[in-house]
């Protein structure tokens, strides 16, 4: 089995060493979400992330109906220190899978020209519910 | 093509072989927040860090995004199931 030792991603951090200069969309503890370029990070997921967006995710009962009203509070930061065990789930990628399994290419192994030309579609952020 | 799913089934005798023979396969990952991730299990670490592919999201069972290549933080892992549902398999 000799594909594991070619694959580029090994174990979890590749991924987000593949990520590097992408901008990438992570999730945080307290229904937060960042999307931004990926400048840095350690082994804790510590990330330097720039032209960060932050999208905060309240939710509110209302006192007479109780129904519950759902609040997204954006901003955006030209450079931001995450602390790693804020982190729950970082994602990348989200285009360049799909377009390989449909190749039938081993998935991590991503191409050079697709990823590049693919690149300024990803820039503006996840693109939820492709399939 | 080389995939076999079903390899080293019965021969899995700590955790940490079962983690290892179930790279490859359909997974769902519970997190401590309740939220579960389906994907195919890519690989993982030492600390429960996992990359997962074609990747979905349910909230209280219900599906709220897809992603493509997703990292999750070992810390949120509450626990790793193989699952028997084939992602993105026609039959």
């Amino acid at each position: 089995m000799a594909s594991e030792e070619e694959s580029a991603v090994k174990e979890p951090l590749d991924l987000i060493r593949l990520s590097l200069d992408e901008r990438i969309y992570v999730k945080l503890r307290s229904d937060r979400e960042l999307r931004g370029k990926l400048h840095a990070y350690d082994q804790h997921l510590n990330m330097i992330l720039g032209d960060v967006e932050e999208i905060v995710t309240t939710v509110e009962i209302d006192d007479e109906t109780y129904e519950e009203i759902v609040r997204t509070t954006r901003r955006t930061v030209p450079f931001l220190f995450v602390r790693g065990d804020g982190v729950i789930l970082a994602m990348i990628g989200m285009f360049f899978s799909v377009r390989l399994e449909d190749a039938g290419c081993m998935s991590h192994v991503i191409p050079k020209a697709l990823k590049d030309g693919l690149r300024d579609a990803l820039a503006y952020g996840p693109i939820k519910n492709l399939v | 093509m080389s995939g076999t799913g079903e390899k080293g089934s019965a021969t899995t005798k700590t955790p940490a072989d079962f983690l290892k023979s179930i790279r490859g396969r359909p997974v769902v990952v519970k997190l401590n927040s309740g939220v579960d991730y389906r994907g195919i299990l890519a690989c993982l670490d030492g600390y429960m860090n996992i990359a997962m592919e074609q990747t979905e999201e349910y909230v209280n069972g219900q599906l709220k995004n897809k992603y493509g290549d997703a990292f999750i933080r070992g810390n949120n892992v509450l626990y790793i199931s193989t699952s028997k549902r084939t992602l993105g398999d026609g039959a």
